[in-house]
Formats: structure tokens, sequence, C-alpha cells
């Protein structure tokens, strides 16, 4: 390929999930040129797989789980246009200050503070339709937990969730969206920033792949692999936004391990040890509403955990509850009496991510003494819950989830303890960016894609160099007849 | 696309992990297997090619012992750290590729999973537009 012929671009941005999604908004309305580039394909709403097997496949990587080098932990990503966002449950919380302190701490960075991101909190919040649900929508996972948690004296709160008219009374079962939402109700980037940012001129490049980068004086190059093809593509700046393990991968690959001692160290995932009750009646904890309630209680902040009020489809809860041959099957036959609560520990043992010797992505994490006395500590509650709330037995997963996949490229202004600057450049790359969970310095106990997506506002005002108001439609155009 | 071979290697794993309990039928009587390859697919091809070994390998095991030999994988697995990773590994991949196959809801051609159906598994959403219940 001729260097000439390829397009240059203000901002070539890999990955498209809560940080690329909403900073190529941010930079297109500011009248830069834009270029996105995202590994999974693009959906439209009513295209989305309607069962769970085509949902795990075609929506994550590596076909559903990618398991730590150990077996440990079972990672899911998402791989769509839209990143995690289409795969998610979009609860939305802000971190507290406990988090945010933490992270201003290890960063150096003072900024990490209730005041320093409230105003990008803010105007993220202002793109976004954030609902909680009724009390008379719920369904019968959560009656349970709210029982069990008033029962015993634990704080609980409604949860706030980025969506819109779910419109659970007309029978619609929200675990469906756990494979992209067909009603376009969930407020994944493909509903929200996405639209507007492609209305200010963003162009978007799907199935493709970024495998490395050279960093230059006047700018960036990218190669990769677009629908088999390889390609480059070339911006005077280089976002990544390509998840905690993509983005880690591509700087990796791209030989900055030497010249970064803290790339890929401090990873997080906040892993998840799933629990199911199993009642005489009919739990039904798959129909309606999905997660609407949470724990909200200081003792459990304080115990480094929180408990979530989940589901899964059948292939899901197969995994999850151990052993097999007819033991499982009859606890599988017993589906709808199932009830679910997870511990999700707030994990303090980093992991790692690096390159075996073939180039593939190798994830060490281990679940350390104090993750294991953290979920034991949330199980004993689970499993007083289920107790005062009449099931007659406890399953509990010898599996652990990862779903909030964070660190490898943490911010902060010390080069031996990070890779990325407070200005959102990589060290000693000016022209080099990284934009998503890989920042997070350590693991806040709390979702994270609010803050994702808060971080990518706060990104944008250091790339631009100023306030950034919040994005608006622009008018919709006349079409002029033929 | 696997051959006939690879099909009963795996249906004959499937039958020790899911040996049918009334009324959920054997994982043989299912079109599960005929998943498989998709979900090898979807993954690395060196952990394709590695659990297509294993699997195999263990074709020619007596189905007793199979069982006996899963249930010490499924207890080593549950040793902490790195003397444990093989055996999860292993458990992912046996379990896992054959439970998801399983448990799909694509057991039936005409849609309606018979596996689904006995377990009450029924979801729905209505789009925008669509009134229909």
């Amino acid at each position: 390929m001729q260097p000439s012929r390829i397009p240059r671009y203000d901002y070539v941005i890999v990955g498209s999930g809560a940080g690329g999604s909403p900073l190529a908004c941010y930079l297109a309305a500011a009248g830069k040129r834009v270029l996105l580039i995202e590994a999974g394909r693009a959906w439209q709403s009513g295209q989305y797989p309607d069962n769970e097997f085509d949902a795990s496949l075609q929506l994550m990587w590596n076909g559903g789980v990618e398991p730590s080098s150990d077996g440990a932990v079972a990672l899911l990503r998402g791989r769509a246009l839209g990143g995690g966002t289409v795969v998610n449950q979009c609860l939305l919380d802000r971190f507290d200050e406990v988090a945010l302190q933490s992270w201003a701490q290890r960063s150096g960075i003072d900024a990490f503070s209730l005041a320093g991101m409230q105003r990008h909190y803010d105007v993220t919040e202002q793109h976004l339709s954030l609902e909680m649900i009724r009390e008379q929508d719920w369904n019968g996972n959560a009656r349970l937990y709210v029982d069990g948690f008033e029962q015993l004296g634990y704080g609980w709160a409604p949860l706030r969730r980025g969506q819109r008219a779910c419109d659970v009374h007309r029978g619609n079962d929200c675990i469906r969206c756990l494979g992209g939402c067909p009603r376009d109700a969930k407020q994944s980037m493909p509903v929200t920033f996405l639209p507007l940012a492609r209305q200010h001129g963003i162009e978007i490049i799907t199935e493709c792949e970024i495998d490395g980068l050279v960093h230059g004086a006047q700018g960036v190059t990218l190669y990769g692999r677009h629908q088999g093809q390889r390609v480059q593509y070339h911006g005077a700046h280089a976002v990544l936004a390509a998840g905690s393990l993509g983005s880690t991968r591509i700087l990796l690959n791209s030989g900055l391990g030497d010249s970064l001692p803290a790339l890929g160290h401090g990873f997080y995932c906040h892993p998840q040890f799933v629990t199911f009750g199993v009642y005489d009646r009919i739990i039904d904890a798959h129909r309606g509403s999905f997660q609407a309630v949470k724990s909200d209680d200081p003792r459990f902040r304080a115990a480094g955990f929180k408990l979530e009020n989940v589901f899964v489809g059948p292939m899901g809860a197969a995994y999850l509850v151990p052993g097999f041959g007819r033991q499982h099957l009859a606890a599988m036959a017993e589906y709808r009496h199932l009830a679910c609560i997870e511990v999700a520990v707030r994990d303090v043992t980093p992991g790692r991510i690096s390159l075996q010797k073939n180039g593939r992505l190798k994830v060490d994490k281990k679940i350390g003494a104090e993750e294991r006395r953290r979920a034991r500590a949330g199980l004993k509650v689970i499993r007083d819950i289920y107790r005062a709330t009449g099931a007659r037995r406890v399953i509990e997963s010898p599996v652990q989830i990862g779903l909030h996949l964070m660190g490898g490229c943490a911010q902060g202004t010390q080069r031996a303890h990070s890779v990325v600057n407070p200005e959102f450049a990589v060290h000693g790359m000016p022209r080099l960016h990284v934009m998503d969970g890989s920042l997070f310095p350590d693991a806040p106990g709390i979702n994270p894609s609010l803050t994702i997506m808060a971080l990518a506002h706060r990104a944008a005002e250091a790339l631009l160099g100023g306030t950034v108001a919040p994005v608006v439609a622009t008018a919709p155009r006349i079409q002029e007849s033929a | 696309m696997m051959n006939a071979r690879q099909q009963r290697a795996w249906c004959h794993v499937g039958d020790v992990l899911v040996p049918g309990h009334a009324p959920l039928p054997k994982y043989s009587e299912t079109r599960a297997v005929e998943l498989i390859p998709r979900l090898l697919a979807a993954g690395h091809p060196d952990d394709a090619s590695a659990i297509s070994l294993v699997v195999q390998c263990l074709r020619v095991v007596p189905k007793p012992l199979l069982a006996m030999l899963l249930h010490l994988v499924a207890a080593a697995s549950r040793l902490r750290g790195a003397p444990g990773g093989p055996f999860r590994l292993l458990e992912l991949g046996l379990r896992g590729v054959v439970l998801s196959s399983y448990y799909a809801g694509l057991d039936a051609a005409d849609g309606e999973s018979r596996i689904h159906g006995h377990l009450g598994y029924h979801i729905s959403c209505h789009t925008g537009t669509d009134t229909s219940a």
C-alpha cells in the first residue's frame, strides 16, 4: 500500500465500547475527522441473536469465555459495535469517595475525587436515559432478595440502570438483552453515543482487528486485518479503547513492553462467586425485569464485596451448576425454582496480562487469600438470605466469573507504576492515547461502565484542550425529492 | 464440520456428562453434537485441536471408567492455583462444550426446544412496533 494513499485522520480510535464511542462523539462534534475501528460486527437492534448460544458465539470474544491462565477465572468481554455495552446490564452507578480516593492515591491524580469527576458524570448522564425499576415490576428473584435483606437487616437499594421504556408489564423478559437489546431500550453505545457520533461525521469500520501500531513524530500508524485483508490506518493521533485485554494486547504486540514497565500489570476483574438457592415454589428468575435491586450496605462496602441479584439462561446456568450426570440434570430440571445471588468481590490481588511466545494473550489472575476471605464473608450472608427465605438447598458454583475487565494500562503520574499519563497519552508517546477500562489504577468495587464514559469526557477535554459540552443531535435534514 | 467418528466421540463423552434423567433426554438423543463445530470454531484454534484430541482419546474409555475419570478431574480442578489449572481448563473444555451445546435450545428443527420446554424456559421481548403476545 502506498503511504500517500492511506487516509489520514485526526483521530483513529480502536474500540467502540464505553470509552471509544463517547470519545469519538465528543471529538467529531468538535470538528475532528475521526475513524472508529471495531473488531466485532455492527448489528441492527432487530438482528441480535435470539438465543443464548448464538449470542455467546457472535457477540463475545473467544465464543463466550476466556479462561485465565490457570482457569481460576472465566473472563467475558463483548465483541460487537458498541463493545461490552451491547452485552452488559447497563448498571450505571457513579463511583463513591472510597473508590476515587484509592485511585487518587495510586495514580497521583488529584482529579480523581467526587468534585473532580462530578462534571464528567453530569455531562455523560445528559446523553443517557437512567431509570430504576418500579417495585411492581420486580421479578421473583428481586422480591426474594429484598425479602432476605429486610429480614436480616441489610441495606439494599434500587439499581440505577441505563434504559428507556423496557415495558416489562407487556411481558418483556429483559434477560434477552444480555445478547443485545432488540428494543433499543438498553442505553448501549449503538443507541446513545454512536448515533450522535455518526451525525457529526465519524467513519466506522467494523470486523477489523488491530494487531499493532507504530508511533511517530507526525502521527500513529495502526496495522491489522479487516475481513481477512491486511490493512493500515494513519491518524495524527490514535486512541486505544479496546478494553483492558484488547488495548494491552495491542501495546504489547507493538513491542512496547520494555519501554513501559507497568504495561500489562494491575489487572482486576471483580471476580464473581455465583450461588443458586433452590426453592419449592417457582421463582422464574429469568422472567420480567432483570437485576432491579442491589446491596447498599456500608458493612459490605467496608468488607470489600457487594451482592448482585442476577440470573442466567440455561446454558450459563448449566456451566455454573457444579458436577455432571443425573445429579446435574436434576438440578437443571429445577431451573424455574432457582434464585441467584452472587458475591462480586473488590479484588486487591493484581493480575497480569502478557503475550505467549506464539503471540496469544495470557492473563494471570489469581484469586488470592484476601479475595477468598471477602468471598466467604459474602457467601455467608447469601446462605443466611436463602435460609431466611425458605430455600431448601444452596448451590455454590466453583466457577468464578470476571465481567469487569480493568487495568493493564493504568493511568498515573509515574512511568514506573503507570502506562498512561494524566493527559491520557501513553508515557513518552504524545500522539498515542488510551481510553477504556484498562486505565483503572485498581478495582473500584463498583460497575465500571458509567465511569469509563465519564473518563471519556475527561479525555476529550484533555485532547481538545478545553471544556466539552454535551453533544446534541443535529437537526434532521429535510429530504429533497428527486 | 465433524466426521461421524468425531461425532460419536463427542456423543460418548456427552452421554457420560448428560446421561438423561426423565424427562430430559441423554446427550446423543438430541442434535446438540451438531452445534459443536460452531462452538469450537469460535474459540482459539489451538484449544479446538487440543480438546478434539482429548475427546478422540476418551472415545475408547468405557463409560463407567470415563465417569470416574471425570469425577477425578472435577475434584482436581478444585485445587487452588497452578496445580488445579490443567484440570479446570479440561473441565471447561469438556463440560463447557457439551453443556453449552445441550442447553443451547437449538435441539429441534422447528425451533421449539424440547430441553428448554422441559426446563420451562420461555422468554419473549416485544419490539416497539410489535404488539403481539
